[in-house]
This record gives structure tokens, sequence and C-alpha cells, in this order.
């Protein structure tokens, strides 16, 4: 194979493991029990930690394929069209503000804080599918999602953070 | 877009302001991976789509048994929606026709006619009224479907609403006998002792639900949601997903404020309140919900009672039926009962909830203490 | 990772976290306040005549004649009632005002109902 066809199918390779450890927390997430009452479809934003990391690691455009291809799949899974909804709308939008950021602000930021960013920017996300679904009255939950936003992407954050420089140092010894 | 080979050997794209415009740019235009993600994602998107459907409500209001009527079913094209309405309602206006106390010529009508004599009547009244009878028997005549003569003597919900004598209460209940009233089915008729009248008010509108959920559920709508008047039906949960979300009613606040919010899936809900129809004199409140066995409104403690049960029909009887037995012996009615639930509200702002609801009902006023059972 | 010192970006993360959780708090009150435009259903002989929406509605009066009777309701920004029916028991005009999703004013004789119904409101229907 030329070096040119390795590089092409180990970025494929890597994408895919990218994209299926994504979809594993994609499906693990939607069995946590945090459903607003008649939002169905909720979710934490774990998966975005995904997103984060082929971010870091590899570039901003391929973590939003990876993201795409994570909530295309994840909806064939299950959860409908409103799932799929929620989840186009926070990944899409985790990804503007988490790739924006880092374009802003280059190495003038930490991993947390941009994690918090996507996290925020996930939850807000769902909550404009949730108006559009179930009315104005969804805006009463803003508050905590606010807050579940800031915790989940703290600790994904922090998780992102310990992981990176393992598998960066782990691909730099191939 | 600058590209840096890094000393790892790893093409890493590094964006620039420029580079991010260019990156939206190629996305748009250029075939490649992204062109291709995109695509998967819009077929994917199109097959959820097809999968989690959910058609507009097509919803209808009307005016039976004294009361609005909103019916609202999803789950099938508008066409067939209205079809299935249109059944509905013609049945309803059947029902109406038939079960009415105070439409004239109405088999309750005719049945109170009948002195001593059998009656021919519909099937529906026979139904309604062999499974008031059943109701009668199992709680002791709580409920009771003779009770018109006290109902009428009353008259609360009319303008002649007045608060009878003693002699005049007691005349009126010893008529009050469900014991003396028979049904037969295979005759097709109904007899009432000399003097009776029944009143089919405490459990015609549940009838008239069950009906209305047997319609939709044949035509095959898969979500739907009537509700009398206050009593609830549904079938399956909201369109959107999710059960349904019903808002249980103050019974010291305004029409419209509810206390908190029971979700069900394919069940019926049917409240008794005091505070439905009542009249006032000296001070002293006369609600609607007559106890057989004194002649005069039930004084149980309780302001309100709401049953959940799989047949409106039982719900609406049991609900009166608890309501006038109070807490005590209303739950142990409930509980010795299948797949049935309820909620008590008592004067003194206490909420009762059986343990089987306990999951499904949350309380939202907080000047209202909740007991669970 | 360890929190060296606080850069830039997460200032501009804080900040905006802030600013996002004291607009939550202001728009948790105000979606509390209101479910949605109520709208006013009249219903005549069993179908649904007129459906007006009540935020938006000019002072007026209307009439409704059915099979049995004649209703005259009115109308003000945010509320209805039945002004004159035909009854004998004026029931239904002694009823008065209503603005709250879940409010009736019914006219049995003379076959006329108005309900007031909220756009999109947290609950479903109200038992009761």
């Amino acid at each position: 194979m030329s070096a040119e066809a390795q590089g092409q199918t180990a970025r494929l390779t890597r994408l895919a493991l990218m994209t299926a450890a994504a979809l594993a927390l994609h499906v693990a997430e939607s069995w946590f029990p945090v459903a607003l009452p008649g939002v169905p479809g909720v979710k934490l934003g774990l998966a975005n930690s995904v997103t984060l990391l082929t971010m870091l690691l590899i570039g901003p455009r391929d973590a939003l394929a990876v993201a795409v291809l994570r909530v295309s799949l994840g909806s064939l899974l299950g959860g409908g069209a409103m799932g799929f909804a929620f989840s186009i709308a926070g990944a899409l939008l985790s990804w503007a503000a988490m790739a924006g950021l880092r374009v802003l602000f280059r190495e003038g930021i930490h991993t947390v804080s941009v994690s918090v960013a996507g996290a925020l920017a996930h939850n807000a996300g769902q909550l404009a599918v949730a108006v559009i679904f179930s009315g104005w009255y969804v805006f009463s939950y803003f508050p905590a999602l606010l807050v579940s936003a800031v915790a989940t992407g703290a600790a994904v954050g922090v998780c992102v953070g310990l992981v990176r420089r393992p598998l960066e140092r782990a691909r730099r010894a191939q | 877009m600058p590209e840096g080979a890094a000393p790892d050997g790893i093409r890493r794209r590094h964006l620039s302001r420029a580079g991010f415009a260019e990156l939206t740019w190629n996305a748009a235009t250029r075939p490649g991976l992204f062109s291709r993600v995109a695509g998967t994602a819009a077929l994917a998107a199109v097959l959820a789509l097809f999968m989690g459907c959910a058609p507009k409500p097509v919803s209808r209001a009307g005016f039976f048994f004294g009361t609005v009527i909103e019916v609202t079913v999803s789950g099938s094209g508008s066409a067939a929606g209205e079809a299935a309405l249109d059944a509905v309602f013609s049945r309803f206006e059947e029902l109406e026709q038939r079960l009415s106390a105070t439409v004239a010529g109405s088999d309750v009508d005719r049945l109170g006619d009948g002195a001593g004599e059998a009656v021919a009547v519909s099937d529906d009244a026979l139904r309604v009224l062999s499974r008031a009878y059943y109701f009668a028997e199992l709680t002791g005549g709580a409920f009771d479907p003779t009770i018109g003569p006290l109902v009428a003597l009353w008259g609360i919900g009319s303008d002649g609403a007045r608060v009878p004598s003693d002699e005049e209460i007691t005349a009126a209940r010893a008529l009050v006998d469900y014991r003396r009233a028979s049904v037969d089915e295979a005759a097709g008729t109904a007899t009432l002792s000399a003097g009776q009248r029944a009143d089919l008010g405490g459990i015609a509108k549940g009838y008239a639900a069950d009906e209305a959920g047997r319609i939709l559920n044949e035509a095959g709508i898969g979500h739907a949601l009537v509700n009398l008047g206050g009593n609830i039906l549904t079938l399956g949960g909201r369109p959107e997903g999710g059960p349904w979300r019903i808002g249980l009613q103050d019974p010291f606040g305004e029409r419209g404020d509810y206390i908190g919010v029971l979700e069900i899936t394919d069940g019926t809900a049917v409240t008794s309140g005091a505070y439905e129809r009542y009249f006032e004199k000296d001070g002293v409140r006369y609600h609607h919900l007559l106890d057989p066995s004194t002649g005069y409104p039930a004084r149980s403690g309780l302001v309100s009672v709401t049953i959940v049960a799989p047949s409106s029909t039982d719900a609406d009887a049991l609900s009166t039926a608890a309501f006038i037995l109070g807490p005590e012996e209303g739950i142990a009615l409930v509980e010795s009962l299948a797949q049935t639930g309820a909620i008590f509200v008592t004067e003194d702002r206490r909420v009762i909830v059986t343990v089987n609801l306990a999951e499904s009902f949350k309380l939202t006023d907080d000047t209202y203490t909740l007991q669970k059972r | 990772m360890i929190l060296t010192r606080f850069k830039k970006g997460d200032l501009f993360v804080a900040v905006v976290t802030a600013t996002l959780l004291l607009a939550a708090g202001a728009a948790a009150l105000i979606a509390r306040a209101g479910a949605g435009d109520p709208v006013a259903i009249v219903i005549v002989d069993g179908a649904a005549v007129d459906i007006i929406n009540l935020r938006d509605a000019r002072a007026e009066e209307r009439v409704y004649a059915s099979a049995l009777g004649t209703c005259a309701v009115a109308f003000e920004p945010g509320r209805v009632r039945i002004a004159a029916a035909d009854c004998p028991d004026q029931v239904c005009v002694h009823t008065g005002w209503i603005s709250r999703p879940g409010q009736s004013a019914v006219c049995v004789p003379g076959r006329v109902a108005v309900v007031v119904r909220g756009d999109r409101a947290e609950v479903d229907a109200i038992v009761g």
C-alpha cells in the first residue's frame, strides 16, 4: 500500500473507532434517567466528549464528521424523530461552540472550558428543539439544564484532558 | 488550509478564521468525506422520521351530557381521524338520547314511569344499569343508581336547589334502594319499584367515554385523548412520545388550576368533587354527592376523589362511591380492585395516593401534603 | 490540565455561563407565568364555530344562534363571557368572565358553550 493509501486507511480506521466510541456513549447515555417530564429524548451530552477528543487529536472537520455520523447511526438504533432532533441539535451546536472557541482562543483556553461550552451549547440545542416540540413552558427547565451542562462539561473535560496525553503519546510511539 | 506535518507523522489541520470559512464552503460544494457524511445523515434523518412519525393531531369539541366534550386523535391520517371523530360524536348523541335523565323519552325517563312494571330499554341502558347495580352491591349501596328521587328533591345544579325538610328526605330515601330494582338482560328490560327513579349521572359519562375509546380503537387510532367535561380517557400516550399528562383539578382553586400531574398511558381518570356542583345556604355548602344512607351530601372529610382505572364506566361509579365512603373505606375498596388506583384530597389539604399510582403522580402544589398508601 | 492558571478563554466561558445562568433564571420565571396564548372556543350545537385568540382579542360582542336559542358573547383582551342569553336559568351569564385555560361558560338549554384553552400547556387536560 502506498503511503497515501496507508494514511487514508489509518484515518478511516481512526474515525471509525471514534464514531464507535461516540455511538457507544450515545446509546449508554440514553439509559440515564434525564427525562424531563413531557420531554423524552433529552441527553446529558457525554457523547460530545468524543467530538472534543477527535477535535483535539485530529481536527475539527473530522470531529464534525464523527458527530454527525454518531447521531445518524444512533437514531437508527432508537429514539425516533424526536430523539434524532434532540441529538443532532445538541451535537451540531456543541461542535460549533467547541470548534469556534478553539479558533478564537487557540491555546488560550483550557480543555475543561471548551468542554463546558460544548455542553452548554448541547443543552441549548436540546432546549430549542424542546420549545419547538412542546412550547415555551419548557423554558422553565433552562436553569436545571444549565447546571447539568456545567457539571457534565466539567467532568467530560477532565476526562478528555486525562485521556489526551496518553493517546497522543501512544500514537507517537507507533 | 495550512497543514502541518507534526512530529508524530499525523496530518493535523489547524484552522484559522479563513480556514473555517473555507471548510464550510468546501463542505457545501465539493464531494468528499464530508459530503458523504452529510448524505448519510440526511438519509438517516429521513429514515428516523419515518420510524418516529407523529402526524398532526385532529381535534373536535362538542356538547353532550350538559358539558363540553373534547376529543383529540392522532396516529392516522387526518381523513381517518375525522371519520373516527364522526363516529364518536354520533355515538355521543345516541347515548345522550338514551341515558340522559333530562331528555324526555329517554330510557331513564321511561324507566321511572314504569312503576313496578318491566320496561324495554336499549342495550346501552341495560349495560349501564347492570354495571351500576354491580357497583351498588360492591359498595354496599354507597353508589346507588336509584338515587333519582333524592337528586330531584335537592335539585342541586338547577335553579330549584333547596334544603329539603327531614320528612321529605326520609320519604325520598325510602325509595332509594337498588335491591328493589332489577335488570333482565335476556328479555332486554329493566324494572324499578313504584316511585323509584334512576339517575345515571354518576356512571353515564364514564360509559360514553368507554364507548368513544372502543370506537377509536376499532378505527385503528393509536393516540387519543377524550375529555368529557373532566372525565378523561386515553388511548396510547402523547403522539410525540411519553404518557399523557393530566392535571388534577385543585378542589379549592379555580377551574383550570391543578395541584399535581398524573401520567397516563391507555387508562382513564375520573374525579368526583364537592366543588363541581353545589349551592350555599346560610353559610353551609351543599354539594351534589348525596349519601344514600343519610339523604344528605356526603360528609366524609373529602373534597375530591380521583380514580384511575382501565374502564371509565367503573372509574365513574367508583369515584362517586369512594367519595361517599370516605378515605378509610374508599381506599380499602380501591385496593381490593385490580388495576385501580385513587387519589383522595381531604378537607385539610392532604393528598392520599394509593401505592400503585405513586410513580405516575407528582404533586406540584406545596400547599398540600402528600400521603402515600 | 490541572488548574494551573486561568487563561483568556476560560474567563470568556465563565462570563458566558454566568450570563446564561442569570438569563435562565429570568426566563424560567417568565415561562412559569404564561403558558401560551389562551384561546376561546365557541361551540354551538355541538360544533366548534369560532376560535378566538384572547391575547389579541378586540373588545367586541358577537351573537351566536343555535337551534334552541341565542347567546351574546362578549370579548375583551384576555377574557370572555356570555353577556346575554335567552335561556330561563341564566346560569351561563352568571358565570361571568372567564380567562384561564380549563374554564368554561355553558348555556345548557341554548346549546352554546364557550371554553378557554391554553395554547400549549404543561398538561394535556385536567381531570376534575
